[in-house]
């Protein structure tokens, strides 16, 4: 229940404070949020098969985050970051649909 | 919530530290790996009552886990939301690639290049013309001034203005063509603009003077007696003129003559005789 809370909270929040993202993070945030939803999804995974640690959420949250916004940010400073978010993103992609499966699986038996 | 539900989380720690550091380490686990974990989720499901009446349960029964997952919702939808609406805020051109953008940006400079060119023809153009249509106005103006002197020179068109009246009583038919001659020209000397005599002859430049059978004619009109002049200009000054010593006055009212002059001073006179002017035939201006 607070999840949902935090979910709308955060929602509301973007809407009214409509914040100006920092030139410098701009084109690393798409990312970032692409590894935020697969640490999102593998939570919710791992929550269904009772493997769910907060700790390691938290951590595995803040590193997927942190390290696809350096790979690109490497990436831009030896000229390859459009090739590398992109590989990122495939990375993390199939991830999410992975995950999405297991989570398909444990919730609908199908 | 799950971790106090779960019972003691000390013992299933490394257990759950392991699953879940061999899933987000391995990034590309293949079906089987994919499999095993669902197969695995579905044997401990299976004990418990449903895997929706945990769901429920754990809803209304928050923990500590739930709380850091609600705080990492937040910042994550947050970040989704702002990055939407920058997105939205964004223009389209963000997206091209930079050689479509070089194309485009060098299309847009020609055409700007080529707009410039025609934009300083046509102010030249303007220009021209607007000189043109204001040289072509004074030159106007210019011919409408010489047109109104050239008319009140030549005596074509009727006109007024300050002046004096002159009046020769002449019982004895003395005063000659000469004597009249003298004081069109003594008026003119004075800065008479317009003459006319007796109302009908206005003197201009070919007016000439000459001694009829009775009477004095100018341009072929004899003048009656008395004899009235008309003059258009400073009042004072052409009263002056006329009447200065060995001038018109002392002419006319010498003891041979016995004619008197009577000058009055108006403010306003009006000619209204013209001169017929005929064209030039013979001379014609040397450019």
């Amino acid at each position: 229940m607070i999840a949902v809370i935090g979910l709308i909270v955060g929602v509301i929040l973007g809407l009214l404070l409509n914040p100006s993202m920092p030139i410098a993070l701009q084109p690393y945030l798409p990312i970032m949020i692409v590894a935020a939803l697969d640490a999102l999804v593998g939570a919710a995974r791992a929550y269904l098969g009772r493997t769910f640690s907060d700790k390691i959420f938290v951590v595995s949250f803040l590193s997927n985050v942190t390290i696809a916004g350096l790979m690109v940010w490497v990436g831009d400073r030896i000229g390859v970051g459009t090739q590398l978010s992109t590989a990122v993103v495939v990375v993390l992609g199939i991830r999410i649909f992975t995950n999405v499966a297991a989570i398909r699986r444990a919730l609908l038996h199908v | 919530m799950w971790l106090p539900s779960d019972g003691p989380c000390s013992m299933s720690e490394s257990g759950r530290a392991r699953h879940d550091s061999s899933r987000t380490t391995d990034p590309a686990p293949g079906s089987p790996d994919a499999a095993g974990p669902a197969a695995d989720a579905e044997e401990t499901a299976a004990p418990q009552p449903s895997v929706w009446a945990r769901i429920g349960h754990d809803l209304l029964h928050p923990g500590i886990g739930q709380l850091v997952v609600a705080v990492i919702l937040c910042l994550s939808t947050f970040a989704v939301v702002s990055q939407i609406r920058s997105r939205a805020e964004d223009d389209p051109f963000s997206g091209m690639r930079r050689a479509d953008l070089v194309t485009m940006l060098d299309n847009l400079s020609t055409s700007s290049r080529q707009l410039d060119s025609e934009l300083a023809e046509l102010r030249d153009t303007q220009r021209e013309l607007q000189s043109g249509a204001d040289s072509q106005q004074a030159a106007r103006k210019q011919a409408a001034s010489r047109l109104s002197q050239l008319q009140v020179l030549l005596g074509t068109v009727p006109v007024q203005g300050p002046g004096i009246t002159l009046v020769i009583k002449d019982p004895d038919a003395k005063v000659t063509s000469d004597m009249l001659l003298d004081a069109v020209e003594e008026l003119r000397d004075a800065g008479a603009e317009a003459i006319c005599l007796n109302g009908r002859v206005r003197v201009v430049a070919s007016t000439w003077f000459a001694s009829g059978a009775d009477s004095v004619l100018a341009s072929g009109t004899p003048i009656s007696r008395p004899i009235t002049i008309q003059a258009i200009g400073d009042p004072h000054s052409l009263e002056e003129g006329a009447r200065f010593r060995g001038g018109l006055v002392s002419q006319v009212e010498s003891a041979q003559s016995g004619a008197t002059v009577q000058i009055t001073q108006k403010q306003q006179i009006r000619i209204d005789a013209v001169a017929a002017s005929a064209p030039m035939s013979n001379a014609t201006p040397v450019r």
